[in-house]
């Protein structure tokens, strides 16, 4: 690799949900790993419920276990957080628990939060559900810009989202909120699903490119390294040739590494540490 | 031995959580169901603040379609609400919530409930999580009896609960609970997955199965897994099992398209519903 390092890569708590806060903060020690995303989730810290107070813990607690944060992310699959719905209250109600997170992420000095594009039901016309999801994502980039940080959109597929579910859309998103506060992110399983090339997603967001979830799938999945079939390491040298110097993510968002989170984020880093090294 | 009726087989709306509640009711009622299992997630049902005049409203619309609500399944998983939860704050809210789905249970007209046990995490006592879970799960029962309702508790499998996970277990805190409104729901995907039977259910819950889940592989549509539909007929039928049932489709690819699905596994059903010997 030229520039890519090794600094870049980041542990997560995805698969740590049916562990405590503690063992996940305890597993990034033992694995030596200093930076990580956040996802913000019960049970470890839910945004819906958590005060200042409880934010200002999670920071102590994060500074005494020696991590720094490249990104939090607020699960917006499970929860009713919808900011592209028909329902008004549901949609207000999403905005302002999303501007808790900016608020929290900002207490927390972390850069960047991601965000998912919404959907309106899916037998109403798409347009529409698009026209709210701008309108939505505007307001927040302003909230970002005041607690200075920045969005990042990801897309998903077409089972959680209507609005943004490729690159091209997630460009033209980025595009149409024109903030400084508003950028983008790519996860290599979502661009698979999408059946995209990952080397042009790249180039399509050129500097836009702020964030990144890596972990390996069939396309989806989200597995550790070498148990799904996509070609990671034709991925980092995409990162590399575009001089990506962004945060790279290990997101095992699935359950089946919840029994054992640890010994799967040990593989991740075995992995990349093999590889970078 | 007297032939069991699909008429006792009730729709659940998990499957149109992309569409909008009045497009399940009206695909339900097209499709020739005449019962419904309302799962209590959004976007179709919260069960927030307005939640009386929403259930007026469904109560309505099921009443002119010709639809009546036999069951209320809330949705837990993924959500801040564990009855076995170690932070009592997450615990009061999930007993709170479950008592509101009991209460909207009578607006609607639905006898029944399903629960599901709650979760410990990995690290900590399993004992502890499960003393947590039954006295949750007393305190709810009580409540059940004082509104004339019945509750089903479910065995989920292990990525989602290390409590309650096979017949043994659920038995077990049934028995200990010990209170005439707590019964069982037994369901044909989980229980293949620990090599279990409706065999093994029926005989060792005495009675006490207060629900079928009548599931696909997997809880696919019916006729895309490998799921043995006459013997589960046959075996309920020598049970003389005559109590209600409920059919799911949990997978994500179908529910971009959740009618033609549900429709597929109607008409699945009917005919072998009309094939017992």
């Amino acid at each position: 690799m030229k520039k890519l390092s090794l600094d870049q890569f980041a542990g997560s708590n995805f698969h740590y949900v049916k562990h405590t806060l503690d063992y996940f903060l305890r597993s990034m020690v033992r694995l030596d790993i200093h930076l990580i995303e956040f996802y913000a989730h019960y049970p470890h810290f839910s945004p819906m419920d958590a005060t200042a107070q409880e934010a200002a813990a999670l920071k102590r607690k994060l500074k005494e276990h020696g991590l720094t944060l490249c990104c939090t992310t607020f699960e917006q699959c499970t929860y009713p957080v919808n900011i592209a719905t028909e329902d008004a209250a549901v949609r207000d109600r999403s905005i302002q628990i999303l501007e808790r997170v900016i608020e929290f992420t900002s207490q927390l000095e972390c850069p960047y939060t991601q965000v998912l594009g919404g959907r309106a039901s899916y037998d109403l016309p798409e347009s529409e559900a698009w026209d709210r999801s701008r309108d939505a994502l505007s307001r927040l980039a302003e909230k970002g810009r005041k607690c200075d940080v920045t969005l990042v959109i990801e897309e998903a597929s077409r089972y959680t989202t209507n609005t943004v579910y490729t690159t091209p859309l997630t460009s033209r998103m980025v595009q149409e909120v024109n903030s400084p506060n508003f950028k983008a992110m790519l996860d290599n399983c979502a661009t698979e699903t999408a059946g995209e090339n990952f080397a042009q997603c790249v180039e399509m967001l050129g500097p836009d490119f702020r964030h990144m979830h890596f972990a390996d799938g069939n396309p989806g999945g989200h597995f550790i390294p070498g148990e799904g079939r996509l070609p990671l390491e034709s991925y980092l040298h995409t990162l590399d040739d575009a001089g990506y110097r962004g945060a790279v993510t290990f997101e095992l968002y699935n359950k089946l590494y919840e029994m054992d989170p640890h010994a799967a984020m040990e593989r991740c880093f075995s992995y990349i540490r093999g590889i970078m090294r | 031995m007297k032939p069991l009726m699909l008429d006792r087989v009730a729709a659940m709306n998990i499957s149109y959580q992309f569409y909008s509640m009045n497009y399940f009711l009206e695909s339900v009622a097209k499709i020739g169901f005449h019962r419904i299992d309302l799962w209590t997630g959004y976007p179709h049902m919260v069960l927030d603040n307005d939640y009386e005049a929403q259930c007026q409203a469904l109560r309505s619309r099921c009443d002119a379609l010709g639809l009546s609500v036999d069951n209320i399944t809330p949705k837990v998983i993924g959500m801040p609400l564990n009855i076995a939860d170690r932070d009592p704050k997450i615990r009061a809210q999930a007993i709170a919530y479950i008592k509101r789905a009991i209460d909207a249970s009578q607006i609607l007209g639905a006898k029944t409930l399903q629960l599901v046990p709650g979760t410990g995490l990995h690290d900590e006592s399993v004992g502890e999580a499960w003393k947590r879970s039954r006295d949750s799960l007393a305190e709810l029962a009580d409540y059940a009896v004082q509104s004339d309702r019945i509750l089903a508790l479910e065995a989920i499998q292990i990525v989602e609960s290390n409590l309650v996970g096979d017949s043994c277990t659920l038995k077990k805190m049934i028995d200990e609970v010990n209170s005439p409104a707590l019964g069982a729901v037994v369901d044909t995907t989980h229980m293949t997955v620990n090599g279990e039977t409706l065999r093994s259910y029926f005989d060792l819950m005495n009675g006490r199965i207060f629900r079928v889940h009548l599931n696909e592989t997997n809880q696919l549509p019916w006729g895309e897994g490998h799921a043995p539909i006459q013997v589960y007929l046959q075996q309920l039928r020598s049970y003389e099992y005559s109590g209600p049932m409920t059919v799911e489709i949990c997978s994500k690819p179908h529910y971009l398209k959740p009618h033609t699905s549900m429709q597929n596994t109607y008409d699945y059903l009917l005919d072998a519903f009309n094939r017992q010997q």
